[in-house]
């Protein structure tokens, strides 16, 4: 596969990183920008596959420019490359930049390349697949206006706190048919019985961890949408959602109902541009494209167990 | 909704956490100035001391030399009028506890006796003014003979150390000492009574429980009516006192501790971010340069083959190996290559940086240096401002006038936190784009003025005094502390300086800090060495 259709926008202030980066990617056609600014006006004006874009820059920070990179060029893949990024901005690229990925500086090459090579692979098929859309003209509106005719998709809530999960319930029905559960693995047998959407789970459960339920959900129901919601925020923890769970949200608690409310409205959304379209999806691109998956697990554990093999075997920044 | 329990338990504890802190800002005012409050004082308690030992002195009209002769204090003795017999005082002394008088009494006592009978009015005015004195004075007060023994202690000195007094009369004053130091004292007591000096001060000694007390001390040498010389020693009990200063001490480094902790905390976050980025591209160009390295080595391994091949093999061969070098060299010769030579001077240029980062972090922190020295100022703000430097690369410019200083004797670290906190807080007022901050330092006499100005939001005359007070912060969360300026008076005050601050809201501020280039007198806690190795100061 030659990359050299793709095109590259790379963001940082300074120089010689651009200049390093630039060499990486010398076989893909690379963008240059010092500033957000800069990066916003490259973006108007070239089909930008990919944007690897620093955290501290001045003027514009990095999860600024990715918002409003989402904005003018959703189908580009963007990317967090950083030296430092304060747990706000982490939780802001999840949430507000809905980035691919975080990486760290200092990367390493190899494994840099092999994500932006897979990125791109991605960036390619939304784009197939927006194109598709656009000529029967049924792109769907990201923000939906309320509307309380019922859904046929259905939600699943996992939490240790009963209360909250009553509450939940309350909150989502009669729209969304919800299911309830305390235990990660009553919750994962739940899955593939129903019509599922979007799972959101606490990072306390009683049996496993909540951000290792997400991870395993979106592995094995790739389909699936997961929004986590957690009291302690944690930088390390939304990286880890980030690169290896995909998580679509990442909520601190406590938030206001209306932006739990918005947050399922776009997440089912999403879900159906999913599940429309697979191949839209990195998770199963990057399921068929890693894995020797283990279709026979069945259980949480076994899911687990095998989850943690893959990702130990995975580019790590 | 809210949580009204959380928020009411929070505030009750910042409302302890606020007290704590002005009681504790009261205790180093009253150290610091001597004002506040009285009882605590070490000043006062030192002149009252010392004003206590000389009447005592003065009225005893003994016979003595002071502890120390050049003492003001108590230099009036010696031009005292002619002395009261000392057999007589003492046993005065000894009726007046209601204690006989005991055993050790010098062997002629008799002569004091029949002295007794021609004692004048004003010598009993004067003695009715005496145990006045003693009875009133918290003062401890004993005389020991040269062979150690008690032969008077007043009953402040007995109950300093948790005696009756005649449990301590006709005993070695060796019991109040620590045990392994008796030798020590007794040699003191020797070369005391030798004529030596040097015994005023603070010393540890023990209370009768076995509890070590810290106590003040000061002597004078009288010769009994046996001719024998005797050691006249006042005490006063100052253990509480140590503790607490000791306390406030501590307290006040763990203060200047949490706060540099905290702007230290808020600096890694940005100093992380510069070095992780030449880190960040230092390895990429050492990555790309590696693969380039094995390109070439196999290109010249292709070379030698061809070599070989040249030699020996047909022109089959040698035209094959040709066109594989050819493509070989096709592929070293790409982007990378073109521009090895930028990605290694870029990759030194990187490793320079972060180096000169390390550098900087250390000579803000000059954790292997002396604490107290001469200090360059224009050179501490240099290595402040390079750690700080992320600060700047926004819009905010920043501009120096530094003018040739004097060295000046201070503590460089801690000038560093106070250089630290004013920028920091410079760069806080002001707007991300036409913020401007000017660093000035110039001598003015010998005084050295280091001036922060900023074109900020300036500060409001309400808070304009409260600036200094510790925890008072108008910052979010997070990003102010409330103890930048409390530390960075301590720390100026400290030195001998000053800290000023002039605001104007809208327009900016300007604060200035004034050193003595050679007045650390405060700064510098000297302790009065002892001439002996094992020196049992309370220091
Ligand atoms: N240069 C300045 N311009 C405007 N306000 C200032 C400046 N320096 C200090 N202040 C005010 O004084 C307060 C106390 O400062 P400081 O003791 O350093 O604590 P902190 O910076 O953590 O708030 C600040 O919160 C701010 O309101
Ligand atoms: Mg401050």
């Amino acid at each position: 596969m030659s990359s050299a259709k793709f095109q590259l926008l790379l963001v940082d202030d300074e120089p010689l990183i651009l200049q390093s980066l630039a060499l990486l990617f010398e076989d893909y056609v690379v963008h240059a920008a010092e500033s957000g600014i800069k990066g916003l006006e490259i973006l108007k004006h070239h089909p930008i596959d990919v944007i690897i874009s620093d955290q501290r820059m001045p003027q514009m920070s990095g999860v600024d420019f990715l918002r409003i990179a989402k904005d003018i060029s959703p189908n580009s893949i963007r990317i967090l490359l950083t030296g430092y990024a304060d747990l706000q901005a982490v939780v802001d690229s999840v949430n507000v930049g809905e980035i691919f990925r975080y990486v760290h500086k200092p990367w390493n090459a190899e494994k840099l390349r092999e994500t932006v090579r897979f990125a791109c692979t991605v960036a390619e098929q939304r784009r197939a697949m927006s194109i598709a859309k656009a000529a029967s003209g049924a792109i769907p509106a990201l923000h939906q206006p309320k509307d309380d005719a019922p859904s046929e998709f259905e939600l699943l809530f996992v939490d240790s706190n009963e209360r909250h999960l009553e509450q939940f319930k309350a909150f989502f029905e009669p729209k969304y048919r919800t299911h309830v559960s305390t235990k990660a693995s009553e919750a994962f047998r739940l899955i593939p019985n129903h019509n599922i959407a979007v799972v959101v789970a606490d990072s306390h459960l009683n049996d496993v961890d909540g951000s290792d339920f997400l991870i395993a959900v979106r592995d094995k129901f790739p389909h699936v949408v997961t929004v986590l919601m957690t009291g302690s925020q944690d930088a390390k923890l939304a990286i880890k959602m980030i690169n290896d769970g995909q998580v679509y949200r990442y909520l601190v608690k406590p938030f206001p109902r209306e932006t739990l409310r918005l947050t399922i409205e776009s997440a089912v959304i999403h879900h159906k541009i999913l599940r429309e379209n697979p191949a839209a999806n990195s998770k199963t691109m990057e399921n068929a494209l890693f894995r020797n998956a283990d279709s026979t697990a069945r259980s949480i554990e076994e899911m687990l167990a095998a989850l943690r093999a893959t990702i130990a075997s995975k580019p790590i920044y | 909704m809210l949580d009204y329990k959380k928020i009411k338990k929070s505030l009750k504890k910042a409302l302890k956490s606020i007290e704590q802190m002005e009681m504790l800002d009261e205790l180093l005012r009253a150290q610091q100035t001597g004002q506040l409050p009285p009882h605590l004082s070490p000043r006062l308690l030192a002149s009252e001391f010392a004003s206590a030992t000389q009447e005592f002195i003065q009225h005893l009209q003994l016979p003595m030399s002071a502890g120390d002769g050049s003492r003001p204090s108590l230099a009036s003795g010696d031009s005292a009028p002619p002395p009261m017999g000392y057999e007589e005082w003492l046993r005065k002394l000894q009726m007046r506890q209601g204690g006989q008088p005991s055993a050790p009494i010098a062997p002629s006592a008799s002569p004091a006796i029949q002295s007794a009978g021609q004692v004048d009015e004003a010598v009993r005015q004067s003695e009715a003014r005496l145990r006045a004195i003693i009875d009133a004075t918290p003062l401890g007060i004993c005389i020991t003979n040269q062979n150690y023994i008690f032969e008077y202690v007043n009953r402040a000195y007995a109950e300093i150390y948790g005696y009756e007094p005649h449990e301590m009369l006709g005993k070695p004053f060796t019991m109040i000492v620590e045990r392994d130091k008796e030798p020590f004292w007794r040699d003191l007591h020797d070369k005391y009574l030798a004529g030596y000096k040097e015994i005023r001060g603070e010393w540890r000694t023990v209370h009768k429980s076995g509890k070590p007390l810290t106590i003040l001390a000061d002597a004078a040498r009288i010769v009994g009516a046996d001719g024998k010389p005797k050691k006249v020693t006042f005490v006063m009990d100052i253990t509480e006192l140590t503790r607490l200063r000791e306390e406030s001490r501590q307290n006040e480094v763990m203060l200047m501790q949490t706060e540099k902790m905290s702007s230290l905390g808020q600096m890694a976050a940005g100093l992380a971010h510069e070095m992780n980025t030449p880190l960040g591209f230092v390895r990429n160009n050492l990555e790309l340069l590696e693969g380039k390295h094995k390109e070439t080595k196999e290109l010249l391994a292709l070379y030698e083959k061809l070599r070989s091949q040249i030699m020996y093999g047909s022109p089959n061969d040698v035209a094959m190996l040709l066109s594989q070098i050819d493509s070989v060299a096709q592929r070293v010769k790409n982007r990378v290559w073109q521009e090895s030579d930028n990605l290694f001077r870029s990759a030194i240029e990187g490793i320079d940086r972060i180096q000169d980062l390390v550098l900087s972090l250390k000579n803000f922190s000059r954790l292997d240096e002396a604490e107290l020295k001469p200090t360059d100022i224009n050179e501490n703000i240099e290595s402040t401002l390079k750690i700080a430097s992320h600060l700047f690369k926004g819009g905010i410019q920043l501009v120096k006038e530094f003018s040739p200083l004097p060295m000046v004797q201070a503590y460089p670290a801690q000038l560093n936190q106070v250089f630290l906190n004013l920028i920091t807080n410079a760069v806080h007022a002001v707007d991300e784009k036409t913020g401007r901050i000017v660093i000035k330092t110039m001598q003015h006499g010998n005084h050295v003025v280091i001036k922060v100005i900023d074109n900020g939001k300036g500060i409001p005359p309400e808070n304009l005094k409260k600036i200094f007070d510790p925890f008072f912060t108008t910052k979010p969360v997070g990003e102010g502390t409330g103890l930048g300026l409390t530390i960075a008076y301590k720390i100026v005050e400290r030195h001998g300086g000053k800290i000023d601050v002039q605001s104007q809201v809208g327009r900016g501020t300007e604060f200035t800090i004034t050193l003595p280039v050679s007045g650390t007198a405060t700064a510098v806690k000297q302790s009065a060495t002892s001439p002996f190795a094992d020196s049992p100061f309370a220091e």
